[in-house]
């Protein structure tokens, strides 16, 4: 029996996140490709002309839009366009979009990249304090293209001051890995991303950082249409990316740590191997999923998983293991080490994996974050605003234009950005980078 | 030849993925909404200098994919089978929770507009004239619907305050 029928209704809440969880299924198509050929079908019919030999048949010359990067969806998403002129007329305060990226599929044979997807929130006041008063000094502007003109997409913060980013040579298309410097006010390149020439349908994906290096995967298809993964990294100070890893895993986190890059899988399972190249090393058999080194979770949040409960957090390096207070009705339940979200009855609801410090917030639970962890162990996102589990503190975003994104690092991204002009592609952007705000603050 | 020339290449492009997310949840199945999509933008290709110009070439597709999905399904559907298959169907195998696979048993109607208010988040009276219908059905479609969903309403009627 449904939790739900004991406990009563639904809420509106639950039916958007719902929706908004469903579109992120849709799989890419070459659209360019359908529309060519409806309109040779239609031409056919019109003109009686049947005769096959006549008719040219060109399928796949359009490029399927928004194949997804590592960097792919911190971005500029348009939830839809008939609203922001609908908000226009009637003059009313701009609705929450939030654009995040998951991975579709279970397996990566297929080369499924990861996809954008824009979210929509139902219409909220923002509540809390604005950001720049609460934290200014984790707010900051800066420029959205890179030195070649490619548009940047905040990866996640590296440190209170440093941002990692990427620069898409073309729509979605990693180019380069930069960082940016909010003491300085500029970037540097720290590497060019390889694009492999054996390989089709070639996309790089989550990227993570330690301080010092920089690792990301890659998927691919090979000539015989077989999916491959490619593991990279490049320190920080900057050089040429090196392969240490191509073969079959279907990673779906990564991370470092010291001079081994971890990986898990989507089937559960985790493995690590020397940034030296050399073995993969299975750290374990269970079918665990990394959320941050050296924590990983038993919740699988590939397309069945989402409603499921995390019930325990282990620490891989010791190989302690706290169970999670899992109470009926609980829908989503996701831990780190500190602090759980959550749905339950409708509504949102943060807890500590002990099931203490329980309380219900709109906004809870239903983040559009890449990640479902709390990031740093200690904030929530929430469309326009970001919890502070910590101090109890809520920060409200008021942004210029009809979308917010989010960093796209396999970690829960410290980055929330938006335009610091209204539309698509502004100059410059607003970042709030959580890494930047104090310990209690 | 390019339908609609480049504009409408990049058009497509950049805005597709978004277009075919809609689509899939208006439908509730990949296939349906590469179709419902690709039928949209086919259209538009057709007049797409007049499309351009509008407020929003998107806001026009959209309005386009929900009409169409209501009024003209039977028949596309009917032609579609007569199609050939396209490559690469993607077939759903997975759900997304006990919501997802209730929302499948709604009339299209009711569907459409329990996603244009909470996917899209738009107000009932541009609901209303994106269907072609009355404020009043668009509030009663909703009521519906959501009973059915066993869903709370905060309110009774959106885009007011």
């Amino acid at each position: 029996m449904r939790p739900d029928d004991e406990m009563g209704a639904r809420s509106e809440q639950e039916l958007t996140g719902a929706l908004r969880r469903a579109a992120e299924r849709a799989p890419e198509q070459d659209l360019l490709a359908g529309i060519g050929e409806r309109r040779r079908r239609r031409a056919r019919r019109r003109t009686q002309l049947l005769a096959a030999a006549a008719v040219v048949v060109v399928v796949g010359t359009g490029t399927v839009a928004t194949k997804g990067i590592f960097v792919s969806g911190g971005g500029e998403g348009n939830g839809t366009a008939a609203r922001a002129t609908a908000e226009k007329d009637r003059g009313a305060v701009a609705e929450p979009t939030v654009t995040v990226t998951r991975r579709l599929g279970e397996g990566h044979e297929t080369a499924e990249p990861t996809i954008t997807t824009t979210v929509t929130a139902m219409p909220r006041r923002p509540a809390g304090t604005p950001v720049g008063r609460l934290w200014p000094e984790a707010l900051f502007q800066m420029p959205a293209k890179n030195a070649d003109g490619w548009r940047y997409r905040p990866v996640t913060g590296i440190n209170a001051t440093q941002v990692l980013l990427s620069a898409e040579s073309s729509f979605e298309k990693s180019g380069k890995i930069e960082i940016f410097d909010t003491r300085t006010g500029k970037s540097r390149v720290v590497t060019d991303v390889p694009a492999p020439k054996d390989l089709k349908k070639y996309f790089p994906q989550s990227a993570t950082t330690d301080g010092t290096n920089v690792a990301w995967y890659a998927i691919g298809l090979d000539e015989n249409g077989a999916g491959v993964v490619e593991i990279y990294w490049v320190p920080l100070s900057g050089g040429e990316a090196r392969r240490i890893y191509r073969g079959d895993a279907a990673i779906d986190a990564i991370g470092l740590v010291g001079d081994q890059v971890v990986w898990s899988v989507q089937q559960g399972g985790v493995s690590r191997m020397p940034l030296a190249g050399g073995a993969v090393e299975k750290l374990t058999d269970e079918k665990l999923h990394l959320i941050h080194w050296p924590w990983a979770s038993d919740a699988d949040d590939g397309p069945d998983g989402m409603d499921a409960n995390q019930s325990k957090i282990v620490n891989l390096e010791d190989g302690t293991e706290t169970e999670i207070v899992v109470k009926p009705g609980m829908k989503g339940l996701r831990c780190g080490p500190t602090w759980c979200s959550g749905r339950q009855d409708g509504n949102g609801f943060v807890q500590r994996p002990d099931g203490s410090g329980f309380r219900t917030g709109t906004g809870f639970g239903f983040g559009g974050g890449l990640s479902p962890y709390p990031i740093l162990d200690r904030f929530l996102e929430g469309m326009d605003s970001v919890f502070d589990l910590n101090t109890r503190k809520q920060a409200s975003i008021t942004r210029t234009g009809n979308w917010i994104g989010v960093g796209t690092s396999s970690e829960a991204s410290t980055i929330v950005y938006w335009g610091v002009t209204k539309g698509q592609k502004p100059a410059k952007y607003w970042v709030l980078n959580l890494a930047a705000v104090p310990p209690e603050q | 030849m390019r339908p609609g020339g480049v504009e409408f290449e990049d058009f497509v492009r950049a805005r597709g993925s978004a277009l075919l997310r809609y689509g899939y949840v208006l439908t509730g199945n990949a296939e349906d909404a590469a179709d419902l999509v690709q039928e949209a933008l086919f259209k538009v290709s057709d007049t797409w200098s007049r499309v351009r110009n509008k407020d929003s070439p998107e806001a026009y597709v959209r309005t386009t994919m929900a009409r169409q999905h209501i009024s003209w399904w039977r028949r596309r559907r009917k032609e579609h089978v007569t199609d050939e298959v396209p490559e690469e169907i993607h077939h759903d195998s997975h759900t997304f929770g006990e919501l997802w696979r209730e929302l499948a048993t709604l009339p299209r109607r009711q569907r459409a507009v329990l996603v244009l208010r909470y996917y899209e988040d738009l107000p009932d009276d541009e609901i209303a004239a994106i269907l072609g219908i009355s404020r009043g059905t668009v509030r009663s479609q909703a009521f519906r619907a959501l009973a059915t969903l066993r869903i709370r309403p905060a309110v009774l009627e959106r885009g007011q305050v």
